[in-house]
């Protein structure tokens, strides 16, 4: 979970119909967007209605970079206002991740970055990202070899060889 | 405390004492040995080797285990790695290249990666439940089995299963039997042959209630005079949950019952020649359906159908087209 800090109304404009929020990242940079940009974020959502319920304003304290921050919010402010299935908490969830051209010019970063947004999307419970990172880790591994795979993800082999080659052995130690 | 596949890193600490500590120190006074002692040194210290290498292999797997823990990938919570899993499911399913010559695992080779993603993949039954007969009977039995309590889609397809002996297929229906209760959808098309034909009405007649769609195709050799038909078993309070039915070169069987909470019905192929056509009347009023191609049943004028978003009926001289929720059809036969 994350810290919650009281600060100040006037650190955090936003008085009236475009309300700010202050996000503050592990590196504590201190970032302001708008709320409306963050809705697809049903962690921040869950927050605000805390605000709310509270009448009392808060930064949100978050357990990642503002480097990847700042990516979360690209993403966020270039989906401003649009529907995304994914993300609305009424609708089944899709069978799979639809694909979207600019996620993937988006998500079109080094495998340490890519990992870092998934993580920071399931933190901020953004599903839509998180589905579009893990389709684009699932094509970063796709019709490689089992060899290829465990270099790209950066894991070696630790099974025995009984295990390496047995498909339905459970792994017992 | 880092645990790994049953083993810690304080396990290696004990390890090392009781297995590996005791065998280096007791050879720590060698230098003043006879020749004939000298040998006797050499074999046991051979022996220590060969009984300590298999621990020692364990201890490094046990290692790597935990430098595996440690990577940012391992750092994913479980249900992102199985999303990622699901990407891997939907992009590369596994198949037979080049007619059945070669087979592709496709995403089930995440569970050759590492110990972690094994058992991850493992406990997730739901992962499983795509089941192609095209990966073979070794990995059908595995998937049926691994996809427990899991509901099941199953596919059956004609390219597949071409080379396939009878023998086989019976094998086969017998292990498929036993999980169709599970059986979420049922993807069938195949080429007619006694055996075939044997799993199929075997398959068919079998409770699936659980069964949303099934997708039932029969080509070739059907007899005019007795061309094949759903089993009746298709009928009754199972249809409950019927969906999506889909069948091309079989029998539409138009009751109430099966339509009752259709939204897809396609019900296609000219073999059969104006036999089994039943009125399109019982398609009217059903609440549910929107998508609808048929050549099976005698078109009606203007079915009412609220739900209708899609409709195409054909049957020799007659046209049909939909207009919002009303489908009308001209008949000049």
């Amino acid at each position: 979970m994350p810290t919650i800090v009281s600060v100040d109304d006037s650190t955090v404009p936003g008085e009236g119909s475009s309300r700010l929020l202050l996000l503050v990242s592990s590196d504590n940079k201190h970032i302001v967007v708008e709320e409306d940009i963050m809705s697809r974020s049903r962690f921040i959502s869950k927050q605000v209605e805390g605000f709310e319920a509270t009448s009392q304003r808060h930064a949100i304290l978050l357990p990642f970079s503002s480097f990847v921050l700042n990516k979360v919010i690209e993403y966020c402010s270039h989906y401003r206002g649009y529907y995304l299935l994914e993300d609305d908490p009424d609708a089944a969830p899709p069978g799979r991740s639809p694909v979207r051209e600019w996620d993937q010019e988006f998500l079109d970063v080094d495998r340490n970055m890519l990992l870092r947004i998934i993580k920071a999307a399931h933190y901020l419970e953004i599903k839509s990202l998180v589905g579009s990172c893990a389709r684009a880790i699932a094509d970063m591994i796709r019709g490689k070899t089992t060899e290829e795979m465990r270099e790209i993800l950066g894991v070696e082999n630790d099974f025995t060889p009984e295990e390496e080659h047995s498909p339905s052995s459970k792994c017992t130690g | 405390m880092t645990d790994f596949g049953g083993e810690s890193a304080s396990d290696l600490a004990t390890f090392w004492d009781e297995h590996i500590r005791s065998r280096v120190t007791h050879h720590s006074e060698l230098s003043h040995l006879t020749p004939s002692a000298r040998e006797k040194a050499v074999e046991r210290i051979d022996e220590d080797r060969a009984a300590m290498r298999p621990a020692v292999q364990r201890a490094d797997r046990t290692l790597i285990s935990l430098r595996n823990s440690l990577v940012p990938i391992s750092k994913l919570p479980p249900e992102v790695l199985l999303k990622i899993f699901a990407s891997c499911t939907d992009a590369s399913p596994p198949r037979q290249n080049g007619h059945g010559l070669r087979l592709d695992l496709g995403w089930i080779n995440v569970t050759f990666v590492c110990r972690q993603w094994r058992h991850l993949a493992l406990a997730c039954s739901g992962r499983w439940r795509h089941i192609r007969i095209s990966i073979g009977d070794k990995w059908t039995a595995l998937m049926l089995e691994r996809s427990k309590p899991a509901p099941i889609v199953f596919a059956v397809d004609y390219i597949e299963t071409s080379r396939m002996s009878p023998e086989r297929w019976y094998r086969l229906s017998d292990l498929v039997l036993q999980h169709v209760p599970r059986m979420e959808e049922l993807n069938l098309r195949v080429n007619f042959h006694p055996a075939i034909y044997d799993f199929a009405r075997r398959l068919v007649a079998t409770p699936k209630p659980l069964l949303t769609g099934p997708h039932a195709q029969i080509n070739g050799n059907l007899r005019p005079s007795s061309p094949t038909t759903l089993a009746p078993e298709f009928t009754g309070c199972e249809t409950l949950r019927l969906r999506h039915l889909v069948l091309t070169n079989i029998y539409p069987p138009c009751t109430p019952d099966i339509l009752r909470n259709l939204v897809v019905f396609r019900s296609t192929g000219l073999v059969l020649n104006g036999r089994g056509m039943t009125s399109s009347t019982p398609l009217s009023r059903r609440p549910f359906l929107k998508f609808l191609i048929s050549e099976c049943v005698y078109p009606v004028r203007h079915i009412a159908i609220t739900a209708l978003l899609s409709g195409y009926l054909a049957w020799s001289n007659s046209e049909c087209k939909t207009k919002g929720q009303r489908l009308s059809v001209w008949s000049q036969v």
